[in-house]
């Protein structure tokens, strides 16, 4: 797999002249690799509508150009396999009045007749899409592993005291968010001078009120005052 | 314990007020008086729509319980979600890290103080 890059004229001649290794599918990066689903879908819906697709048969990955990579913030590479090609297009939603494209037992995706798209049939690899979202966040350029990654435990420091006081909480909040104020600070600052609205939500005590919920990091608060009990209905 | 911490804490109370370094004349106060989320129950997200505010950055602790529970609240309401990882923090630091490789990249967009400031300095 390697990078798209602006089409040379040399290349540019090797697409209309006939099929090569290199370059010729665009495909989309894992899921996790962007920023959000919309922007993944804005990708999509690009590449759907615009001129990949949308130029015929065969069409080059090369063709998607650079300004429209940026335009849909999403890293454009090429796969050396022809396959790729009816790949790529198993992401187009079908169009109105317009079959989806099937997978056979064999590996093949078919297109209905009349549907548009031609030839009808392309030949995929045996090897996996390379651009399968993966569910579980992994490093750009990492295997989906076939479970979640293990988690480590925190070190939360409510979990080791459920009663009592425990002090460690705010200190040690503090410790691991060391440099936050600065980081907020400039980012304030620009915020202010862009007209942005800054607002600080803060807590102030329960002003004389009593228990502020049943959550165990309130610590040693007295059950929840019972207000009343069910009416007694007497026949 | 947050309770007996914060037993003795009233309107003006050190603790209570925000520090000197990130406050201006022009900022916004809500102070709330219950809970652990200033989303719930509290007049922010309300008056914000009134304002025509369409985006929130959250910012500040922690990771750990009072920001994502926040940030449900404020996808929940419509606003569009946006988190700059290094203006948040949690405990521990690894943890803080999972919560928002795990929990709030599937409610907003995370960024970066410092690509927010440069889109900041674009718009003007």
């Amino acid at each position: 797999m390697k990078t798209c890059r602006k089409p040379n004229r040399a290349s540019a001649q090797s697409e209309t002249t006939g099929p090569s290794d290199e370059c010729r599918v665009c495909v989309l990066p894992p899921l996790a690799s962007l920023e959000t689903t919309q922007q993944s879908s804005r990708a999509l819906a690009r590449l759907a509508s615009g001129r990949v697709l949308a130029a015929g048969v065969p069409m080059r990955g090369t063709r998607v150009d650079q300004q429209q990579r940026h335009a849909v913030g999403i890293r454009v590479e090429c796969h050396r396999a022809r396959g790729r090609l009816a790949e790529v297009d198993e992401l187009r939603p079908p169009r109105l009045g317009e079959e989806a494209p099937r997978r056979s037992s064999s590996g093949s995706v078919t297109w209905a007749a009349g549907s548009g798209w031609s030839p009808t049939r392309f030949a995929l690899s045996s090897r996996r899409p390379t651009f399968r979202t993966c569910p579980w966040p992994v490093p750009r350029g990492s295997r989906c592993p076939r479970g979640p990654p293990r988690r480590r435990h925190g070190s939360w420091p409510v979990r080791a005291a459920p009663h009592g006081a425990d002090d460690r909480t705010w200190p040690q909040l503090a410790a691991d968010s060391e440099g936050l104020v600065d980081k907020l600070d400039k980012l304030l600052d620009a915020a202010r001078t862009s007209g942005v609205t800054v607002v600080h939500a803060t807590y102030e005590g329960t002003q004389g009120g009593g228990h502020p919920g049943t959550a165990r990091i309130w610590g040693c608060w007295d059950p929840p005052p019972q207000r009343g009990r069910p009416a007694r209905l007497k026949l | 314990m947050l309770g007996p911490a914060t037993a003795a804490w009233a309107p003006g109370s050190p603790e209570t007020l925000v520090l000197s370094k990130l406050f201006a004349s022009t900022d916004r106060l809500l102070p709330r008086h219950h809970g652990l989320f200033p989303t719930m129950d509290s007049e922010l997200l309300p008056v914000r729509r009134g304002l025509g505010v369409r985006t929130i950055v959250l910012t500040g602790v922690s990771l750990n319980l009072a920001l994502p529970v926040s940030a449900g609240h404020i996808t929940q309401a419509g606003f569009e979600l946006v988190v700059p990882r290094d203006a948040v923090g949690g405990t521990s630091v690894e943890y803080g890290n999972q919560v928002l490789d795990n929990t709030i990249v599937v409610l907003g967009r995370l960024t970066t103080v410092d690509d927010l400031v440069a889109g900041a300095d674009d718009d003007r």
